[in-house]
């Protein structure tokens, strides 16, 4: 599965016309945040903080056309609502490097 | 409240059940205004009517003045005691044929 | 924006998230419209009071106040006839939170990834609800002006009359016209007074627009001293011409009369008349006989009236069906029975009150009388009542000083035309007589009365001595009326200016042969109740009264000003 949706994104650079620059970047940078404080709350086993970050990755992830990620994310959202953090812990890791790569591809394809 | 009617010849029977106020002016109308030429005598059968507000008092005389005004011969039957009452109050016995 | 087929909404996006903001910026800008931003709840609730968006994207999960809690407090704060549409973005897929979210107030959802398409097409279709709903809004506030401005107008028309007397007690919904229900009252220029109840059926305008002419023709035809009949004749025929077929007016028409002390009711399609005997405790049922008003032709109307002799104190209690179908919280109603053995227990104060402390106890909730129509009137005796004071309704003093008219009646128009409202008109438009109308109208009408009777018909008032008597008095009057095939009465009515007033002769003469008008006057001040007092009355009200020597023309004097 491919990690970004480039048909999707170049409608939305249409709409967006120059403001579609501060969009990836305003991603970028929440989602890297995001990605920390997920960490943070699997540890600190904050169910509820979990549940609201993995929510708002999702979120914003399916709004971009980021499909994996928003997968992902999903899975976890789903499970911390019912009080379950093992999903968490189990595919934090791939949650990290997916949204390190996608990241990487999103500002390599728009913002250079 | 639900308005039905027979046809016999030149006669027509109307039942009304229920309560007969505004909500069934639409009903009522359609009733006597679709009437076969050859009726000239006309029955609201009120068996199965459990109350009657002033609007149906004015569904009557529409009816009334549809099927000729003095000249309509329109009886009305089978009126419970409240029925009859509103009936009588409102002196519609010099109007219609009330039994 | 009227007229354009496009419409450009204020729109409040409030979003935590960003980037999903960014998004649905670029998207709602790029149709056309204006964008707000909130990054949470409490923002939203801000820019919401501030900006007064025309629809509202609210997502559901934000911090502090979450969307469900916003959308409660926009439902809770706005005003009733505002409505704005809100749609809560949102991922969510749970059908108990989606449901919650409608619950909260939502009017519907996008879900994400947000297509432009389908926000456009939700942003139209809000857009479109928003605007029949403000058309709504403007029709509903324009129709309450103009309910306000109907009310002002039959206010005017339809003044309080005399309902104010102490003998009339009254209970009426300030709003009671848009129910259909109506209460007139008026004095007579000959001391009686005229009541009339009405229910139209149907509600709002109709209802108060058929109110209107009945309330003018009552007062001013009342005023001018047309008999009861005449009234209620002309009040049916009004109705039936001006109302469509299947509309009409319950109602009870009463006349008093506060020298002979006898009530005339008519009753049609209204509950039962109560008269209350104040002092056997008892109560007379007067049930309707008649149809309502409006239904019949004035050639088909015929009204049948009860006349009541009724003691100082005895009180008749007039009702809609609203008292009878007043419900309480078992949903019951009131009932006549209720009604009915209020009149059995003793009361302290008075029996009007005790009636409507006994509806609100029954309905279990204070101000429950506020949709009840309920009239009683007291008989009471005319010198505790007085003479109605008929003041100038019009500015300065003026109108024609000097004239004289004579107006001669044959034996056809005799037989059933009332000639006292059109002379006490041409009469009182000498403004200094207008506030003597009430007196004006009982000389002329006793002196008429005489002329006719006595004179043309040649009825004995001896006659009148006892009960029966009083009866046969009248039934010989009709048959004699009937059979009449000549004869006439002459008014002449003369006014010259004297001083600041003026001086008013007034001369009747008729065909008959004349009576010894002496005698008549001596022995009328020793009789008894029934008669007599006509001339004596007379001699109260003008300055000189004489009658020529054969006693078939009578000349009546009345100056004013007059002392008071």
């Amino acid at each position: 599965m491919q990690l970004i949706d480039s048909d999707f994104l170049n409608e939305l650079q249409e709409i967006l016309e120059d403001e579609f620059c501060t969009l990836i970047r305003t991603y970028v940078k929440d989602t890297s945040a995001r990605v920390d404080v997920l960490k943070g709350a699997i540890q600190n086993q904050d169910t509820t903080s979990v549940y609201e970050v993995a929510h708002s990755i999702k979120g914003a992830s399916l709004n971009l056309g980021v499909t994996v990620l928003s997968e992902l994310c999903l899975q976890v959202e789903t499970a911390a609502r019912e009080g379950d953090l093992t999903v968490a812990e189990r595919l934090f890791d791939t949650i990290n490097t997916k949204a390190s790569e996608t990241c990487r591809v999103l500002q390599e394809s728009y913002l250079s | 409240m639900a308005v039905t009617a027979t046809t016999q010849g030149n006669s027509i029977t109307i039942q009304v059940s229920g309560r007969f106020d505004f909500s069934s002016h639409q009903e009522f109308r359609q009733i006597y205004e679709n009437v076969t030429e050859e009726v000239n005598q006309y029955t609201v059968d009120m068996k199965d009517a459990t109350y009657l507000d002033s609007s149906a008092l004015g569904m009557l005389l529409l009816m009334r003045d549809y099927a000729g005004g003095d000249s309509a011969k329109i009886e009305i039957i089978n009126c419970n005691d409240d029925v009859k009452k509103i009936l009588t109050i409102s002196n519609f016995g010099q109007l219609f044929d009330i039994r | 924006m009227a007229g354009n087929e496009f419409n450009s909404l204020r729109i409040l996006i409030a979003d935590d998230n960003e980037s999903d903001r960014i998004i649905l910026k670029g998207i709602v800008t790029k149709e056309g419209h204006e964008v707000v931003q909130a990054k949470d709840g409490e923002e939203a609730l801000k820019q919401y009071r501030d900006t007064r968006p025309d629809l509202i994207l609210l997502d559901v999960i934000m911090p502090g106040l979450n969307g469900i809690e916003v959308a409660k407090e926009v439902r809770r704060t706005s005003l009733a006839d505002e409505y704005v549409p809100i749609i809560f973005l949102t991922s969510l897929v749970d059908p108990k939170a989606l449901a919650e979210c409608l619950e909260s107030g939502g009017d519907d959802f996008l879900s994400k990834p947000y297509s432009r398409t389908i926000l456009k097409a939700k942003i139209k279709a809000f857009g479109r609800m928003r605007n029949m709903q403000e058309k709504l809004r403007d029709h509903n506030r324009q129709m309450l002006i103009e309910q306000q401005v109907a009310k002002t107008i039959f206010d005017n028309v339809a003044h309080a009359g005399c309902l104010g007397m102490s003998n009339i007690s009254y209970s009426l919904s300030p709003l009671s016209v848009f129910n259909g229900d109506t209460v007139l009252a008026e004095r007579k220029p000959d001391g009686g007074m005229h009541l009339f109840l009405g229910d139209f059926t149907g509600h709002g305008l109709p209802a108060a627009i058929g109110a209107m002419p009945l309330a003018e023709i009552f007062y001013g035809m009342t005023a001018k001293g047309f008999s009861t009949e005449e009234v209620l004749r002309e009040m049916n025929s009004k109705l039936n011409d001006i109302l469509p077929t299947g509309v009409f007016c319950c109602g009870c028409f009463i006349a008093m009369d506060f020298y002979e002390n006898i009530a005339t009711i008519w009753v049609g399609g209204l509950p039962d008349v109560v008269c209350f005997r104040a002092e056997e405790r008892s109560i007379d049922i007067l049930p309707s006989e008649n149809l309502p008003l409006g239904i019949l032709s004035a050639e088909q109307f015929s009204p049948k009236f009860t006349e009541l002799r009724m003691s100082a104190e005895d009180e008749l209690f007039v009702w809609s069906d609203g008292i009878i179908e007043a419900r309480n919280s078992e949903n019951e109603f009131f009932g006549e029975d209720r009604l009915f053995e209020c009149f059995t227990h003793e009361v302290q104060g008075s029996m009007f009150q005790r009636i409507l402390n006994s509806v609100e106890e029954f309905v279990g909730q204070a101000g429950a009388e506020d949709d009840i129509t309920l009239l009683s009137v007291k008989m009471a005796d005319i010198d505790e009542i007085g003479l109605p004071d008929f003041n100038s309704k019009r500015g300065s003093l003026g109108g024609p000083l000097d004239w004289s008219f004579s107006y001669t009646l044959r034996h056809l128009s005799l037989k059933e035309f009332n000639p006292l409202p059109v002379v006490l008109s041409i009469i009182t438009e000498v403004e200094g007589l207008r506030s003597l109308s009430g007196q004006l109208y009982t000389l002329i009408a006793e002196l008429y009365s005489n002329a006719l009777e006595h004179g043309v018909l040649n009825l004995s008032s001896s006659l009148k001595a006892s009960p029966e008597g009083f009866e046969k008095y009248y039934l010989e009057r009709e048959s004699r009326l009937d059979s009449m095939t000549d004869g006439s009465v002459t008014i002449h009515v003369h006014h010259e200016p004297l001083g600041t007033g003026g001086r008013l002769t007034l001369t009747i003469d008729d065909s008959g042969k004349g009576f010894d008008h002496k005698k008549v006057t001596e022995a009328a001040r020793s009789d008894a109740d029934y008669c007599g007092r006509g001339i004596p009355l007379v001699k109260g009200i003008s300055k000189d009264i004489h009658y020529n020597e054969s006693g078939n023309s009578v000349t009546a004097y009345l100056e004013w000003p007059q002392e008071k």
